[in-house]
């Protein structure tokens, strides 16, 4: 189709289909059937990006759908799977450090995500869903969200001052292009503040892979925001043990 | 603060990660190390800013930017 729209996924698999008059590359696809990666759909989120061939980036979900457009997406067909609906109910709660919450809940149907992807959750009287990253490994049964503490937020005020175990929620998902390649290339995690939920997911993750050198560099804009030291330090252990 | 598999321990020092790159041992800093990055927008591109100048390949840096956006209901 050398007239039309076409994307080449990561492992080189191309997908073509036609443009949508008045829509967008992200639109068109699917009009035509096709799943692309995206999140918010209004070219804020940056799930949808794409790599044109003279190397400029655009956001698949705000670029005019045009026929002879062509661009690469990070990411292989087969790794994006069709967000769902889930209800889940809190475990449990609890400060990290000055400014970071862990949830802890469970699912009433599982959830299959990569490391590293996120849902958009929605928590009792809060406005509209936001957007958390898994902090726990995709077969773990317990789901776990490290949640910034911003003050004067919905999230702040939801856990400081009504939450309790055995809320009601709903997640959807899972979203992301953000998730552990499983190959041998060594790997450098660089996290600031809350950051580190992914990549606890991906480091919980990674033990189905191949064993790759790994290195995690970690921020916090004071040592009372600190948390998951520990938690690390375990995780290295064992990835120690069995590498 | 970092850590390596090669080499753990911590250094303890709070700041910006972007500056604790330079004292990674536990991968080569070139082309051929993946990178994940994740955090506020700033951060982010400032480290995907210091990894392409130290070679690492565009298309091995993957990252996530914990921005604020309303969703609607
Ligand atoms: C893909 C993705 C994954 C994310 N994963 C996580 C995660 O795992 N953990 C996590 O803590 N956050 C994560 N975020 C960020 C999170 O979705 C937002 O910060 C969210 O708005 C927080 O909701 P709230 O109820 O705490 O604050 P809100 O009530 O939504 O916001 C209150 C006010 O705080 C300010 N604000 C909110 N969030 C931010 C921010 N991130 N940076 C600067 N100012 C802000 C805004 O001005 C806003 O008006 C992620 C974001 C994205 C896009
Ligand atoms: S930027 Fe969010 S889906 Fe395009």
């Amino acid at each position: 189709m050398m007239d039309g729209i076409s994307i080449t996924f990561a492992d080189g698999e191309v997908m073509s289909f036609a443009p949508t008059p008045g829509g967008s590359v992200l639109t068109s696809a699917e009009q035509a059937g096709n799943a692309l990666a995206h999140s918010c759909r209004e070219g804020t989120c940056r799930t949808c990006v794409a790599r044109r061939p003279n190397g400029d980036e655009v956001l698949l979900c705000v670029e005019p759908a045009q026929s002879g457009f062509e661009a690469v997406v990070p990411y292989r067909r087969a790794d994006v799977s069709p967000p769902t609906l889930r209800r889940a109910n809190i475990n449990s709660f609890q400060k990290l450090s000055r400014s970071v919450w862990e949830i802890r809940y469970r699912l009433q149907f599982p959830l299959p995500f990569l490391p590293g992807q996120f849902v958009e959750a929605t928590f009792p009287g809060i406005d509209g869903p936001r957007r958390f990253s898994m902090a726990n490994g995709p077969a773990e049964a317990e789901q776990i969200l490290h949640v910034r503490d911003i003050p004067g937020g919905a999230m702040a005020d939801y856990l400081a001052t009504r939450a309790k175990p055995q809320d009601a929620f709903t997640v959807r998902g899972p979203f992301g292009i953000f998730y552990l390649r499983a190959n041998p290339k060594p790997k450098l995690f660089v996290a600031g503040g809350t950051g580190l939920a992914p990549i606890i997911a991906m480091l919980r993750g990674i033990d189905r892979l191949s064993s790759p050198p790994l290195s995690l560099v970690l921020g916090f804009a004071d040592e009372q925001d600190a948390y998951g030291i520990d938690q690390l330090k375990v995780l290295a252990n064992d990835y120690r043990s069995r590498s | 603060m970092t850590a390596d598999t090669a080499n753990p321990g911590w250094s303890g020092k709070t700041g910006n990660p972007v500056a604790g790159i330079g004292h990674v041992t536990g991968v080569p800093l070139q082309e051929g190390t993946e990178a994940y990055l994740c955090g506020p927008p700033g951060m982010v591109g400032a480290a995907r800013k210091a990894l392409r100048e130290l070679g690492l390949h565009q298309d091995d840096i993957f990252n996530e930017e914990f921005v604020h956006q309303t969703l609607p209901a």
